[in-house]
């Protein structure tokens, strides 16, 4: 559509760009409706690139121009067309980031926005230029730096964590399954090199907008969202005074950026009243007329500055403002679209009706994209097992137990406890559940573990494997009076209910008896909930009745690896409060504190040297009569000692140049294999190497949708049929959850 | 505003009205079950801290507001669904002081208007409450100062969970009087008979007209 009229009603005429006024609104309307204020016969003139922008209809505007979708426009056409239109007194001001960074692709100073060098300052995540201010930024991590690496990040920063694009959308994410779907999501839409995780601030939200033109800042002011949409985007907010402490510093920072345009730094303010910048946009903020009733008319300043026609000064009206929805009449000659047929599905229903991502995606083809990152090398050890478990495979799918990486993660925790700084003795309890293969067994035994049991079954097995029955330790759910009648008393026993920790305190089976606490904040069927005065009292009621010579313990069990390393420590300590309040009750002090298992494989090294040892000295003013504190490692043991070794059964070229490799495992053999990265290598024409990260599949044997052992790798060009491909990391619960699927054959589940 | 249109506005008359209320506390049976109800809460109090380093916003999640018989005693409260502002506000001292903190009592009156005020009295009165926190168009209410650094503090309204040192002196909803008194508790034991928020020097004890 072309612009109506091309003659000027006044001596300013603005092209203001990006005008859709949804529930994620565009700044266009904010915009449009602040320059009206100062320059009432000003012409302005909408812009935006799909027909149903809805602030294309305000009558604020005197003309539209609305432009095709980006994945239809010739860019080249376009910028001609864009450059042809800013004559004197003309100027465009671009509200579309990625709009914008397309434009200072080349220069024209009658469009008001920062140039190249500015918007390269200022992108996420690193946001170079914010290195001058009094602010801090979230730790981030790009996706390409490796799966073990982000889940490390992500188990860093507790599994809340944000998966973002420099110039898009961003997604929560609190562990690594959803944080694999919405990678896919969004690197589905908006390509995904540029993919990054940061670590989510608790906090609210609050912005500062600024003015600024060739550098000088004009104006700035400080907004603090009050009410919030469900995407959280501003519905209403209060206007104050930009702090002085960031104002001076952002002044001379866009003066060395040769700023010119609007601009809006997002923050979150913690409890603390620190600021954490989590964006750094280029241009105005859709609730920038907020700002203009509260005396501040932004948009006004840039363009005064620009033109050099002084502006109308806007009235101070308030300094909160608030959004509202009206409806307002269709523009003549800008006719809404037909009615479709059905309501489209919301899965399927196409969200960017402009083709913004089409855009991004141009723009990334047309810088360069940097080189992913090498494998990583194979460490010795690993390396060893798994050419010898390659050469004596005889059939496939085959889980092949490591021997040299067992007794080294074996070995390596005993060493660990052994040199452990703690005031109280520190202890492993192998989880037997983990996997109970006889070789892990032993392995625990010889290095002087005890064993943790759930089960009548798992406590024979563990008698049968040569622990002394004081050498065991029994957890619930299934109490052990239910379980198993005739087996004597074990070493230590903790009740998950209130009505099983009364069992035991009558009749106890265990030298020590304890129960199991489920802290404040923890979604869980398990454990006895602090968070419920009544089930507290029965805990403490029950305690004071607990015999002489048995001794009280106390259990918590959170998996750090899904909560996060620092959350865990505060879980951890809640079962040390309740512990204390129980001992301060009834007189019976806590001798054992059991902080479970759940730790990472990469984190056990820094619980034993660390964490746990930071907990107990924080516990022992509390618990001071504590013997032994306890931990259940499991997974973190053993999930590095077995790998699932598949044969490469077929090779496929997508039409889009990707690859896919079937194999003949499955997710029946992995079943976790979406829970948590796995390393993944390759025995092909005599070399053994890790897949590193690239753009094609791995595939498992069955006809099931999600038997997808890996997508993000890149296959060798060498890969042939018959290849090995070991699944590494598969001796936890990979293991012991195994189940028999698609392989023929019946086999009964008791046998 | 000068002394007469000060009686005019009703603001005077409130202030003199709850002059003589003392801040809300939760009283102890001294035997087991408050004993143990005081330390449930201490544990889950600093439990709680422990996760999430903010003032107790915790206490509306798991209270929701409403008129409660006093005297309230700790085995009572924790019992009940609904706690008033002076219980709510007493735990939420607690709270604070058994993580570690310092928090002192506050009390308000604050400005509603009359329809409101008549809406929640009928809601009282059929639960059996004390309606003498409201009269007019002014509600009486009570929350607490965070002690920051030195003598700094951040008022915090544990009935809404939400920090009030920005909230309104006009109009619906606003802050009209405020009082800032010391605390003896087991805990902490407030020393001074000063302390400063949002610029202003506040005498403990005192009634402020904001």
């Amino acid at each position: 559509m072309r612009i109506a009229d091309e003659k000027r009603a006044d001596r300013v005429c603005v092209l203001i760009s990006g005008c859709h006024s949804g529930p994620n609104p565009s700044a266009g309307l904010g915009v449009a409706r602040s320059l009206r204020l100062a320059y009432p016969g000003a012409r302005l003139v909408a812009k935006d690139y799909f027909a149903n922008a809805s602030g294309l209809h305000d009558p604020v505007f005197d003309a539209v121009w609305v432009c095709r979708p980006w994945n239809e426009l010739d860019l080249d056409q376009h910028r001609d067309q864009i450059h042809e239109r800013l004559q004197a007194q003309t100027w465009l001001i671009p509200l579309l980031d990625a709009e914008v960074r397309w434009l200072a692709q080349a220069p024209n100073g009658r469009i008001l926005a920062p140039a190249s060098d500015a918007l390269g300052q200022t992108a996420k995540p690193a946001i170079a230029a914010a290195e001058a201010l009094p602010v801090k930024l979230p730790p981030w991590l790009p996706l390409s730096a490796g799966e073990r690496e982000v889940h490390a990040f992500c188990r860093a920063q507790n599994w809340r964590i944000w998966i973002k694009g420099s110039a898009h959308e961003a997604r929560l994410v609190r562990n690594w399954t959803e944080l694999v779907r919405e990678r896919e999501r969004l690197q589905e839409v908006w390509g995904g090199e540029d993919l990054f995780a940061q670590a989510d601030v608790a906090g609210w939200e609050v912005s500062i907008a600024f003015s600024a033109c060739a550098g000088e800042l004009l104006d700035a002011v400080f907004m603090e969202k009050r009410l919030m949409t469900e995407e959280g985007k501003t519905w209403a907010g209060e206007i104050l005074p930009a702090p002085v402490e960031l104002l001076e510093p952002l002044r001379t920072v866009l003066g060395e950026l040769h700023w010119t345009g609007g601009g809006e730094l997002e923050f979150v303010r913690d409890a603390g009243g620190e600021l954490w910048l989590i964006d750094w946009n280029p241009r105005f903020p859709a609730w920038i007329f907020g700002a203009t009733v509260a005396g501040h008319n932004l948009p006004a300043r840039l363009v005064e500055a620009a033109s050099g026609e002084p502006a109308a000064t806007a009235p101070t009206e308030a300094s909160q403002f608030t959004r509202v929805v009206t409806e307002i009449p269709a523009r003549r000659g800008l006719p809404l679209p037909p009615a479709p047929l059905e309501k489209p599905d919301p899965a399927k229903a196409a969200k960017h009706l402009s083709g913004m991502p089409s855009l991004l995606r141009r723009l990334a083809r047309s810088e360069p994209a940097a080189a992913p990152p090498p494998a990583e090398p194979i460490p010795g050890l690993l390396a060893e097992d798994l050419f010898e478990a390659c050469r004596s495979v005889s059939t496939t799918p085959y889980r092949a137990f490591l021997p040299r990486i067992a007794q080294e993660q074996f070995r390596q925790a005993a060493l660990l406890l052994e040199n452990a700084q703690s005031e109280v003795r520190l202890s492993i309890a192998y989880s037997v559940k983990t996997n109970p293969a006889p070789a892990f067994m032993r392995l625990a035994r010889a290095h002087g573990f005890v064993a943790e049991v759930i089960s009548g079954a798992e406590l024979r097995w563990a008698l049968e494997t040569g622990f002394g029955a004081a050498e065991i330790i029994y957890n619930g759910p299934v109490p052990g009076h239910a379980s198993e009648k005739d087996l004597g008393p074990v070493g230590i026993a903790f009740a998950d209910s209130p009505a099983a920790f009364r069992t035991y305190v009558e009749a106890p089976p265990a030298r020590v008896v304890g129960v199991r606490l489920r802290p404040p904040g923890v979604e869980s069927r398990f454990g006895v909930q602090m968070d419920s005065p009544e089930e507290f009292e029965e805990i403490v009621r029950a305690a004071a009745f607990l015999p002489t010579g048995r001794d009280f313990g106390v259990s918590v069990h959170v998996q750090s690896s899904e909560v996060g390393v620092e959350r865990w420590h505060a879980l951890a300590r809640s079962a040390v409060y309740f512990g204390a309040a129980v001992q301060e009750l009834t007189g019976k002090w806590v001798r054992i504190l059991d902080l479970g298992g759940g730790w990472a494989a990469a984190d056990l090294e820094s619980a034993l040297s660390l964490t746990i040892p930071d907990l107990v000295a924080a516990a022992r003013p509390s618990l001071p009569h504590l013997d032994q504190v306890v931990l259940e490692p499991g997974k973190s043991l053993v999930e590095p000692c077995m790998a699932v070794i598949c044969q490469v059964v077929e090779i496929r070229t997508r039409g889009d140049g990707t690859r896919e490799a079937v194999v003949d495992g499955s997710i029946a053999e992995v079943p976790l294999v979406h829970q948590f990265p796995h390393r993944l290598a390759l025995r092909s024409g005599g070399r053994l190497e890790f897949l590193g990260p690239g753009a094609d599949r791995v595939l498992g044997r069955l006809c099931m949708e999600n038997d997808v052992l890996a997508s993000e790798v890149a296959l060798p060009e060498g890969l042939t049929e018959g290849d090995l491909l070991c699944v590494c990391d598969s001796g936890g619960y990979d293991a012991s959850m195994a189940y028999r699927f698609g392989l023929g054959g019946w086999r009964a589940a008791d046998e | 505003m000068n002394e007469a249109q000060a009686r005019a506005d009703g603001v005077t008359e409130a202030m003199a009205r709850v002059a003589a209320r003392a801040p809300s506390g939760i009283g102890s049976h001294g035997l087991l079950c408050c004993r143990i109800a005081e330390a449930w809460f201490a544990s889950m109090a600093q439990s709680i801290q422990a996760q999430r380093a903010m003032p107790p916003s915790w206490l509306r999640e798991r209270w929701e507001w409403g008129p409660v018989a006093w005297p309230v005693h700790w085995c009572e409260a924790m019992a009940v669904k609904k706690l008033d502002c002076g219980a709510l506000a007493a735990l939420g001292r607690y709270a604070v002081e058994i993580s570690g903190g310092a928090a002192l009592p506050v009390q308000l009156v604050e400005r509603a208007d009359p329809s409101a005020v008549a809406n929640w009295r009928a809601a009282w009165q059929i639960a059996d409450g004390a309606t003498s926190w409201m009269w007019d168009e002014f509600l009486y209410h009570e929350a607490i100062a965070l002690v920051q650094d030195g003598a700094h503090v951040s008022l915090w309204d544990t009935t809404h969970a939400c920090c009030i040192d920005r909230k309104a002196t006009e109009g619906y909803g606003s802050l009209v009087a405020v009082r800032i008194s010391a605390s003896r508790t087991a805990q902490h034991e407030w020393e001074g008979s000063r302390v400063f928020w949002k610029g202003r020097q506040l005498e403990l004890g005192q009634w402020y007209r904001l």
